[in-house]
């Protein structure tokens, strides 16, 4: 998918792959990846300012735990408001993806029609 | 001699890239150093392919630095912003605490420098009305700026506005305490020396060193500002 326009849903599509439960860096980019089929392929980095800007925003929170491998890593979780936000913008995206498909029907439609 | 990897190598770029913001930059290296660790780990190992196939998917570290610059400058402004509040609130009760004091001595002004007092009252209260005024804007201009995703010139003027009136608010509270110096000076000049003398010294002594903390909260906003445009020259 094209870097520019998925870049402007990332917040919303880092809020929806922590909708899970707690997780750090790695584990929300591996699950972008999963959940979206491969289909969004940003630089892994990219996810990090986002992280750090809902944070800051109150939509997530973090801490510091230790991996399993000893590491510290930063672990993220929604927060009420986080979860708020997922659920005004996945009401948002619906109604958004609804009229475009409506839009792409008729155009869709008319095609058929003219082609009789 | 000690052999660097790649992912070391890439830490230290990226710790130098987001040299605008220190305690930033130490919490995204170790962030950083756990993905690319647990990326080449995941590849089958520490190798240097593995290392430098993780640091590709990761991307750039400047575009990584970049991502966060508009976030910490407005972190850095809103800082100035809290400084600039508690300077102005703690002057104000020391101010009022040292006239207190002083009534309570019973240490009038000295005649000897009545124009003087009075030109320095009068310039004292303008500057401290300008003071208020331009720190009540600013408060109210920075708590509704948001950070954008990315660094552009419409928030680029907004930040430079925020500094503007922070920095107006710094020069009159300056100007205030300087005459607050001058007046407490010339109430203090015809009486005998006493440690009581101490308290209004000392009170002057905590103006001064709020108005140095505010005006170092804005000179490192300023320095961030000149770092972050670096980043983005490059």
């Amino acid at each position: 998918m094209e870097g520019e326009v998925l870049k402007g849903h990332l917040d919303m599509i880092v809020l929806a792959a922590l909708a899970a439960g707690p997780a750090h860096g790695y584990a929300v980019i591996q699950e972008i990846h999963r959940r979206s089929g491969g289909t969004f392929d940003l630089p892994e980095g990219t996810i990090y300012p986002v992280l750090h800007r809902l944070e800051k925003n109150g939509l997530l929170s973090s801490r510091w735990t230790i991996a399993d491998s000893g590491r510290k890593r930063r672990t993220y979780t929604l927060t009420r408001r986080g979860r708020g936000a997922l659920a005004d913008q996945r009401a948002m995206w619906e109604r958004f993806a609804g009229a475009i498909g409506g839009l792409f029907g008729e155009t869709r439609h008319a095609a058929v029609r003219s082609r009789h | 001699m000690l052999r660097s990897d790649p992912v070391t190598d890439y830490l230290a770029v990226l710790a130098r890239d987001l040299g605008f913001d220190p305690a930033l930059s130490r919490r995204v290296r170790g962030e950083v150093e756990d993905h690319l660790w647990q990326a080449a780990d995941e590849r089958g190992g520490r190798s240097v392919e593995n290392q430098l196939q993780a640091i590709q998917s990761f991307g750039e570290p400047r575009d990584l630095a970049r991502g966060y610059l508009t976030a910490s400058l407005l972190a850095q402004i809103r800082r100035a912003g809290a400084v600039m509040t508690f300077a102005a609130v703690a002057i104000y009760l020391v101010m009022k605490a040292r006239v207190v004091w002083l009534d309570w001595m019973r240490w009038g002004p000295n005649s000897d420098f009545a124009t003087l007092s009075a030109i320095a009252l009068r310039i004292d209260r303008c500057a401290t009305v300008l003071a208020i005024l331009a720190a009540l804007i600013a408060c109210a201009y920075i708590a509704t700026r948001r950070a954008p995703a990315r660094l552009n010139n419409s928030w680029r003027n907004q930040l430079n506005r925020c500094i503007a009136l922070c920095s107006a608010s710094a020069g009159a509270l300056s100007v205030c305490v300087a005459m607050e110096v001058v007046l407490t000076g010339v109430q203090l000049s015809g009486m005998p020396w006493s440690t009581a003398a101490v308290i209004p010294v000392a009170s002057l002594v905590v103006e001064a060193a709020a108005v140095v903390a505010f005006a170092v909260s804005i000179r490192t906003a300023i320095r961030r500002k000149a770092l972050a445009a670096a980043l983005l020259q490059d």
